[in-house]
Parts: C-alpha cells; sequence; structure tokens
C-alpha cells in the first residue's frame, strides 16, 4: 500500500490539476464533438422536414440555395446526407473556434488577476514594518 | 475509531467527485441558456418587425412557420416562436453539454488509466 505522505501529495497534484483544467481550458476536441451533433442534429431535422412533407416553393427555393455553402449538397437523395455531414463538419470547426477563443479570454483574465495580485503585494509588503 | 487509511480514502473519492464535477458542463444549465437565448431572440426579430409594420411583414422570416408550426409574423404568433426556439434550444444546448461530457469522460478516463 502507497505510503499516507505519497498519496496526499498524488491527491494535492490531481486537485491543481483539475482546478487547472477546469479554469484555464476548455476541451476543444469535446467542445468540437458537441457542436458537430448539435448542428448534425439540427440539419437532419431540417432534412426530413423536407424529405417528408411538401414545403412552399418559396422554402424549397432557400433551402436550394445552401449548395452555394455546402459542397456536394442537393435538395434530394444522397445530397440531402451530404449536406447534413457538411453541416456537422461546420459545426465541429465552429466548436472548435469557440474553445480556442474561451481558452485564450481565460488565459487573458488569468493573466490580468496574476498581474493586479502582484501589484496588490507590492503595494502592502512594507506594511506591517511601519 | 476510523483509521488513517479510510479517512484518506474518503478523502480520494471527494477529491474524484470534485474533480468530475468541475470538469462536466451542466447540460440543463447550457439547454436553459441556449433555450432563453434563443427563444427571446425570435420572440425581439418578430415583434420587431411587427412594430415597424407595412405590406408584406417579414415575408422571410415567417417561412419559419415550415419549422415551428403555428409561428407567424404576428403579436400572436411571436410567442408560439419563442416557444419553439425554446425548445430547439435546449435541445441543441443539451446535445451539445451531453457530447462534452462523453467525450471529456472518455479522454479523462484513458488518461487516468494510463
Amino acid at each position: 500500500m502507497a505510503e499516507p505522505v505519497a498519496i496526499l501529495r498524488d491527491l494535492e497534484s490531481r486537485r491543481r490539476a483539475a482546478i487547472r483544467r477546469t479554469f484555464t481550458h476548455f476541451d476543444p476536441a469535446a467542445t468540437a464533438a458537441g457542436f458537430a451533433a448539435a448542428s448534425g442534429l439540427v440539419m437532419t431535422f431540417v432534412v426530413m422536414r423536407h424529405v417528408f412533407g411538401t414545403p412552399p416553393e418559396e422554402v424549397q427555393r432557400l433551402f436550394g440555395l445552401l449548395v452555394h455553402y455546402l459542397p456536394g449538397f442537393d435538395t434530394e437523395g444522397l445530397g440531402l446526407v451530404v449536406g447534413v455531414v457538411d453541416v456537422a463538419l461546420m459545426g465541429a470547426a465552429f466548436g472548435a473556434c469557440v474553445a480556442w477563443c474561451r481558452n485564450r479570454a481565460l488565459r487573458i483574465v488569468l493573466w490580468r488577476a496574476l498581474r493586479e495580485r502582484d501589484t496588490f503585494f507590492r503595494r502592502h509588503a512594507l506594511d506591517e514594518i511601519g | 475509531m476510523r483509521s488513517p487509511y479510510d479517512v484518506i480514502t474518503d478523502q480520494v473519492e471527494s477529491e474524484r467527485l470534485l474533480e468530475a464535477t468541475l470538469r462536466r458542463l451542466n447540460a440543463r444549465i447550457l439547454g436553459l441558456t441556449l433555450g432563453v437565448l434563443s427563444g427571446l431572440g425570435l420572440f425581439a426579430a418578430t415583434n420587431i418587425l411587427v412594430l415597424r409594420g407595412g405590406e408584406n411583414i417579414g415575408a422571410h422570416l415567417k417561412l419559419l412557420g415550415w419549422y415551428f408550426p403555428g409561428y407567424d409574423v404576428t403579436f400572436g404568433g411571436s410567442f408560439i416562436g419563442a416557444g419553439w426556439a425554446f425548445v430547439t434550444g435546449y435541445v441543441v444546448g443539451a446535445t451539445i453539454s451531453r457530447v462534452y461530457n462523453l467525450v471529456s469522460d472518455l479522454k479523462f478516463r484513458r488518461a487516468d488509466s494510463a
């Protein structure tokens, strides 16, 4: 059995790692997967509504305009499946960007907080002498 | 009296619980956030057009009625649209956080076992 001191040391390092991970890191892969699933789900709903219904002409026309943004997309057949995959991929890219931006923003916030802490310590370092 | 090992084991368990709680996204909170935002967004977008008035109000926005049954660019329709947008936003938010937690758990478990 491991020594209690070693266990506590391991515990402390795990706690620090967990806090660091939470407050400085948004997992980009997990965020990308989440956004991909959500956007794929929404696109699947839209596609299903078109396949199992007769949308108004204007809706069909606007839906067809997606061809300009989704490579391989078509308003019928396999093109619809490609459209869902395209949207999911775009969602993944967007999710990864969200995680990246959030992590950068958090880093700036933490940097400012540490700088303010240092300034505070410098200002009050000699307070107790007087 | 409990042995020091029992105390440490308890502490290890509570730390694991803390770690798991901090790492995960809350599906309900993210769902409610996105739901309320999209609901209010559609409500505002509809009513801005209704207040502005004119001929053929919201020619494009009213096409959402195909996806959200009952929705129309009117004051009453904006409530129905807000409800649908809330449901959609909630589902999207909940999906994002559930998949996030799933992938994050998988990665964490793999890292823990290594």
